[in-house]
């Protein structure tokens, strides 16, 4: 294996990650981080042009751009919250006094599930 | 320094200054074992890395001398891993040999959706030669971005520990 050595700077180590394998494929075995700084992880097969490379996508590397996992979370995150927010009234069973038996016990049963997780995200 | 004892007395043999010291410098020695630690709260450490790595090649890692006893080593930290059903696994390598298997010593399987697990472990090394040896922490995940927390983390005050220590 061969480590390339870097001063510790702040980086998005999973978006380093992912551009790292996108170019240089099998050769990335990984990144490390911590207190003595960063470490490229490659496999010894690397060449020398490849071993520059890396320093190169690191010097690029912009730490507040997002993977596309990292983008995907963040979406789910933000359409949970919205979702939230425009769902933030409990149900009303009053507003199903007009309609069939069955829907008014699927709007007590949903009523009751709603409660349950207001009360597990303690709210 | 260990001087092994002389064991091999005899009837109306004299006591020397040299005997009378060595058996003062082994008591000393006994006393302050050779040990080395390192503990730190102010970094986490992450890695992406699905190959067994250093953590941290200056500071989880320690050469000490010894007498030829067994070595005590010892670590503790609260890790995590951004994917969920992450295989996390911790290793040793002395004098550049991984003392685990293919998945180290100890493996946990975290979930993001967890703050953090506890992980330990403690290795007896038996078999080493007197003189210089170098002991160091290695991991790898099996996906994801695996962490350490040691400090950094918004609101973590955790602590990772590597220690080392001659106990015979």
């Amino acid at each position: 294996m061969i480590d390339i050595r870097f001063t510790r700077r702040t980086i998005n180590i999973e978006a380093l990650d992912r551009t790292l394998r996108d170019v240089l494929q099998e050769r990335v075995i990984g990144v490390s981080a911590g207190a003595s700084g960063i470490v490229i992880h490659l496999d010894d097969s690397a060449s020398d042009a490849e071993i520059d490379t890396v320093g190169s996508i690191l010097d690029a590397h912009d730490p507040a751009l997002l993977s596309e996992r990292q983008q995907c979370e963040q979406n789910r995150r933000d359409q949970l919250e919205n979702d939230r927010n425009t769902n933030e009234t409990p149900i009303d069973l009053d507003d199903f006094l007009t309609q069939p038996q069955i829907v008014r016990e699927l709007a007590r049963r949903l009523a009751w599930i709603e409660r349950e997780i207001r009360a597990l995200r303690d709210l | 320094m260990w001087t092994p004892p002389k064991t091999n007395w005899q009837v109306n043999e004299i006591v020397t200054a040299d005997d009378m010291n060595t058996i003062g410098e082994n008591l000393a020695t006994l006393k302050a074992p050779v040990t080395a630690q390192y503990l730190q709260s102010a970094t986490d450490y992450t890695t992406t890395s699905t190959s067994f790595v250093d953590v941290d090649a200056t500071n989880f890692s320690h050469t000490i001398t010894t007498t030829g006893g067994d070595v005590l080593i010892i670590f503790f930290a609260t890790i995590t891993n951004n994917l969920n059903n992450a295989n996390m696994m911790f290793d040793v390598t002395v004098d550049g040999v991984r003392q685990g298997g293919v998945e180290g010593l100890i493996l946990e399987t975290v979930s993001a959706a967890t703050h953090g697990a506890v992980v330990s472990f403690a290795l007896l090394k038996t078999g080493l030669s007197a003189g210089s040896h170098t002991i160091k922490l290695q991991w790898s995940v099996g996906g994801g971005t695996g962490r350490i927390y040691a400090g950094s983390t918004a609101g973590g005050r955790e602590v990772a520990g590597f220690t080392v220590r001659e106990v015979s």
